[in-house]
């Protein structure tokens, strides 16, 4: 069930109505909210639940021993079992068939050992995965470090791991942010209701009428035969691929944000205008936060972090940016968009050490603004990796940029302005984003509903094809 | 006063007097005509909201496989099974489809082909008379016999779908596999800025240095855009560069290059140069406008052609053809973007007509519809259309086969719904009528990828086969069309062959009378050295 469709309006009507009627009864509607994201998880491909649920179980029973047990040898030991169950079912699932390629691939290039038929899985990638792997694992890896007190109500915490809105996609929750609000009573304020209102919207126009707008009208096209575009148009459609996956994944984080609003839930934030950073290691703190975060907490900082030796410390920056990469997709083009990415930040980090900057240097506006393009551009282009269906076609697309063609004949009027304005959008100040929430907060209820109502007939009119599945599904 | 209620509302009454306002107002796309377009589920819709999720438990997520190659999802097992319930088990067969290998030629005895080669198809080729690929089934037989030299040439033209060479180079891969590999075919000598492609070749060129003149946009008065269907000019610093690929299974090989150009009184020359080695300079000087053909021969293998304006007058290129001896089939891709079938019109008659002769073509395919899809006409205004251009392209001669290669479907977004466009059926109605009219074969590429609402049914299929305009598939999608022809055409090649050992019991000789007949008729005689051919061998070499 994709965020952006009539059945998840629906179902979200539904799902809100069931828990606050349920108010009273605070376990029955644990479980309501529960059995509701199996169904929704369900509506994927049903054989998939039982993972998700075996991981459920696993992390439930390994949180209350590691919690019950004093002994280093044994919490350690059942930590070990979280971690190779959940990044076990990951690496089968994920990176098996990937990895199993990958052997053969380098066999043959540098041993001439060929492997023709490679052992390979025929399986699909269950849905969200990625996303409730970390989470989980922060909940048996907060126990372990006594930072988190395991919760005794399988229910509570099969609700943390289950819970619909951020389950295929994220933001990555960590227990406790979420299971702290389970275990207080829950109530609806006033501003989460119109807050949440107004993310849904956003989150739909982001994903209806601007991702899939320029999926459909130019970036799938590129991609897809690029020997078809001048270097120019490719260049365009890299542009609009990196305007299309922000606004796809930002979409569906603030879906997932306003849908938990509407609970009385809140869910950290997974954006802050990513493309008005001014360096690599900027974006990665604006672009899935969570998921930064999350290997920044539970990796970088246990490898010792900055504080480790020189060497030492740009090898833990490195192994973290590159497992961020690498947590994207298990095929050669994000090994190598990983790389990419890493090393641009220890030379990042390698140069602004040698500067003698602090985090206080504020940079002259031109400066500030000279970085903000260049690092944009570094994105921009790096996407070529991300979105290449293989490595062939990345070199295909690079192939073309530098074919030295300039014709723009084949970017319609519509692809244009939609790019124009989305990435002037992009850099207005925040306060005058704010300022539409607050003249929506500011609508009497009946005015809000027809708002509302009115936007979802704009986004039946404008929406480009049948609905399109959100980037990091895949993942 | 309602900004006071809603001042003194709850939270959850806020969130219910929302909810059921927004509910009112969709409730009024129901109760009122005008805006009826708005509602956002229409009753009777086979497809009731939520329900339809659980009706389609099982199927493959829309979003898996991304992330690799098609081929990792498709295939063997699980994800051709996936396909099959999406888009049919005849299209899922095709995707990926087995290596094709000769069997064992050479022999006098006569070519047989197995059921097995031409299993997996519901649709054949259409061709009530005989006479559409007669011609190019007796020079296939020919070639399938193993006759030294004997060359097979088709000529696919078409729009975008033809343009991007992945149905043309799935059909000569499968070809060249089964019948020998004479080579990768015509390509234009420089693209300057325009899209095109050609795979299993390598083409580079300074694209600023050259003036390109297309056919499919008029953009010259005498109509001689040659063979390709785009006249490439060349200036003072002008080169492009032709070789043979370095990867795939065909396309390795060259031994023969023929440079395709114009003729004129103040014809300039170039110079061309063999693997990076200059082998001769070639005027284009002539008494009279005309076409020219410059042949070189080289020792079979892996080759590169470089041509270079060298001085005088204009220097107009057709384009090159990269070929080798045979026995083989070349199958050349001739696709133009953005073209409709009547810009074969701006052919001077002439012109292609001496082109296709001296390409020494046996078939020529025409695969348009793609971009007329979007013009308001009725069937017959497209009927009258094909006639023409079928006349002028065919221009009533027996030794060129033809056949008619109906476009994909097309479709839009309607209510929400992928729907595929009215004037699709019209199309292929009118393109079926004008080929039977014209004794040329029709190949309903429509109704062989799933007919009506088939781009729906690609786009939503996993892999991918149809891309987000619905409009052009994607290469998975063009693998499964090329695939499906072949085996088309070799189904009608079987057909062809029963038939004539039926109807000439004498026919382990060395050509059947009608095949003999047919390569023979018409074919202008060679008026230049280096290229091998003659009358007699009217599948062998291009003529001049």
């Amino acid at each position: 069930m994709l965020f952006n469709s009539l059945d998840y309006i629906l179902f979200l009507g539904v799902a809100v109505a069931g828990f606050w009627l349920l108010a009273r009864h605070a376990q029955l509607r644990i479980i309501f909210i529960f059995v509701a994201s199996c169904l929704f998880y369900m509506a994927w491909h049903p054989a998939y639940i039982v993972l998700i649920l075996g991981s459920t179980v696993i992390d439930y029973v390994v949180g209350l021993r590691i919690h019950a047990t004093e002994d280093q040898r044994n919490r350690k030991r059942w930590l070990i079992v979280s971690l190779v169950s959940n990044l076990g079912l990951l690496g089968l699932f994920k990176y098996f068939n990937f990895a199993s390629q990958a052997t053969a691939d380098v066999l043959a290039l540098f041993f001439g050992i060929e492997i023709p038929n490679p052992p390979f899985l025929d399986v699909l990638l269950p849905v969200g995965i990625s996303f409730y792997t970390f989470q989980t694992l922060s909940y048996t890896i907060d126990i372990y470090r006594r930072k988190l007190e395991p919760t005794r109500n399988f229910f509570q915490f099969a609700f943390f791991v289950t819970y619909f809105p951020q389950l295929v996609a994220g933001p990555i929750v960590r227990a406790s942010q979420l299971l702290p609000q389970l275990q207080r009573k829950i109530t609806l304020r006033d501003e989460q209701v119109t807050q949440g209102l107004f993310l849904i919207a956003t989150g739909m126009v982001k994903k209806v009428a601007i991702a899939d707008y320029l999926s459909v009208n130019l970036v799938d096209r590129v991609f897809d035969q690029p020997e078809l575009y001048s270097g120019a148009e490719v260049v365009i459609a890299l542009y609009g691929f990196t305007m299309q996956i922000y606004c796809d994944f930002s979409g569906y984080t603030d879906v997932a944000r306003g849908s938990a609003k509407l609970m009385g839930l809140e869910l950290p934030r997974n954006f802050d205008r990513p493309y008005q950073s001014a360096s690599p290691a900027e974006f990665w703190r604006r672009w899935h936060m969570t998921l930064s975060t999350w290997l920044r907490d539970y990796l970088y900082f246990p490898l010792g972090g900055s504080r480790a030796g020189p060497v030492r410390a740009y090898w833990n920056l490195w192994l973290t940016m590159f497992l961020i990469g690498i947590w994207h997709g298990a095929s050669w083009t994000f090994v190598f968009y990983a790389v990419l990415q890493s090393m641009a930040m220890v030379i990042h980090r390698f140069f602004y050490r040698q500067s003698g900057r602090s985090r206080d240097t504020i940079d002259s506006w031109r400066l500030h603004a000279f970085k903000v393009f260049w690092a944009l551009q570094f994105v921009v282009f790096s996407r070529i990796l991300f979105r290449a269906t293989s490595l062939q076609n990345a070199m295909d697309v690079t192939a073309r940029l530098g074919s030295g063609t300039f014709s723009v004949a084949q970017i319609s009027l519509g692809v244009w302005a939609m790019l124009i304005l989305t990435f002037a959008a992009h850099y207005t100040p925040k306060r005058w984003f704010e300022s539409i929430e607050l003249r929506f907060k500011s609508m009497p209820a009946p005015a809000q509903g027809i708002a509302l109502a009115a936007i979802g007939f704009v986004l039946s009119v404008v929406a480009t094809s049948e609905v399109v599945p959100y980037i990091y599904f895949q993942f | 006063m309602l900004k006071r209620t809603h001042e003194r509302l709850t939270p959850l009454q806020h969130l219910t007097t929302v909810v059921v306002f927004m509910f009112a107002a969709c409730m009024l796309t129901y109760l009122i005509p005008p805006i009826q377009a708005l509602r956002p589920w229409i009753p009777g819709e086979e497809d009731v909201p939520i329900v339809r999720l659980f009706k389609r438990w099982g199927e493959i997520p829309a979003f898996a496989g991304h992330g690799g190659s098609y081929r990792s999802t498709a295939g063997e097992g699980a994800g051709t099974e996936r396909l099959a319930e999406a888009v049919g088990e005849t299209v899922a067969a095709n995707l990926g489809a087995k290596p094709i290998v000769a069997p064992p030629t050479g022999s006098k005895n006569g070519v047989t082909i197995d059921a097995s080669e031409y299993a997996g198809i519901s649709i054949r080729i259409e061709d009530p008379s005989g006479r559409g690929m007669r011609a190019f089934y007796a020079a296939l037989e020919k070639t399938a016999r193993a006759e030294k030299g004997a060359i097979t040439r088709v000529g696919h033209y078409g729009d975008s779908s033809i343009a991007t060479d992945l149905i043309t180079s799935t059909v000569r891969q499968n070809l060249q596999a089964r019948f020998g590999d004479a080579g990768h075919g015509f390509v234009l000598a420089a693209k300057g800025y325009i899209p095109y492609k050609h795979r299993g070749v390598l083409q580079s060129s300074n694209p600023e240095s050259w003036e390109l003149r297309e056919v499919v946009r008029r953009q010259d008065r005498d109509g001689r855009y040659g063979y390709g269907g785009v006249q490439s000019r060349a200036m003072r610093g002008s080169w492009a560069r032709i070789g043979t690929a370095r990867r795939g299974d065909v396309g390795k090989q060259a031994s023969r290059f023929a440079i395709y150009y114009e003729e004129q009184p103040r014809g300039g020359k170039f110079a061309v140069r063999i693997d990076r080695e200059d082998r001769d300079i070639v005027s284009t000087k002539a008494d009279a406008v005309g076409d020219g053909i410059h042949s070189i021969e080289v020792p079979d293998g892996p080759h590169s052609i470089e041509l270079r304006y060298h001085r005088g007058g204009p220097v107009n290129f057709y384009g090159v053809a990269v070929e080798r001896e045979g026995p083989g089939v070349v199958y050349d891709s001739l696709g133009l973007v953005g073209a409709r079938a009547n810009r074969l019109l701006n052919f001077d008659e002439a012109h292609i007509r001496t082109q296709i002769e001296q390409r020494g073509t046996n078939l020529i395919v025409l695969g348009f519809g793609g971009n007329e899809a979007s013009d308001d006409r009725t069937e017959q205004m497209f009927y009258e259309d094909y006639m023409k251009v079928l006349r002028r392209m065919r221009q009533g001669r027996e030794d060129l086969a033809c056949l008619v290669f109906a476009p994909l479907d097309q479709a839009r977004r309607s209510r929400g719904r992928i729907r595929t466009l009215p004037t699709i059926p019209l199309i292929v109605a009118a393109q079926r009528r004008a080929a039977i009219d014209s004794d040329c074969a029709f190949y309903d590429t429509w109704q062989a990828m799933g007919g009506e609402n088939a781009m729906r049914r690609w786009y939503k299929a996993r892999p991918r086969l149809a891309m987000g305009d619905f409009r052009h598939a994607t290469p998975a999608g063009y693998e499964i069309i090329g695939n499906m022809f072949y085996k088309a055409i070799v189904a009608g090649f079987a057909d062809y062959l029963s038939r004539e050992t039926s109807t000439a019991p004498a026919s382990s000789d060395s050509s059947t009378p009608s095949a003999a007949d047919a390569g023979s008729s018409g074919s202008p005689a060679p008026s230049d050295g280096g290229i091998p051919s003659s009358s007699a061998e009217s599948n062998t070499s291009p003529k001049r």
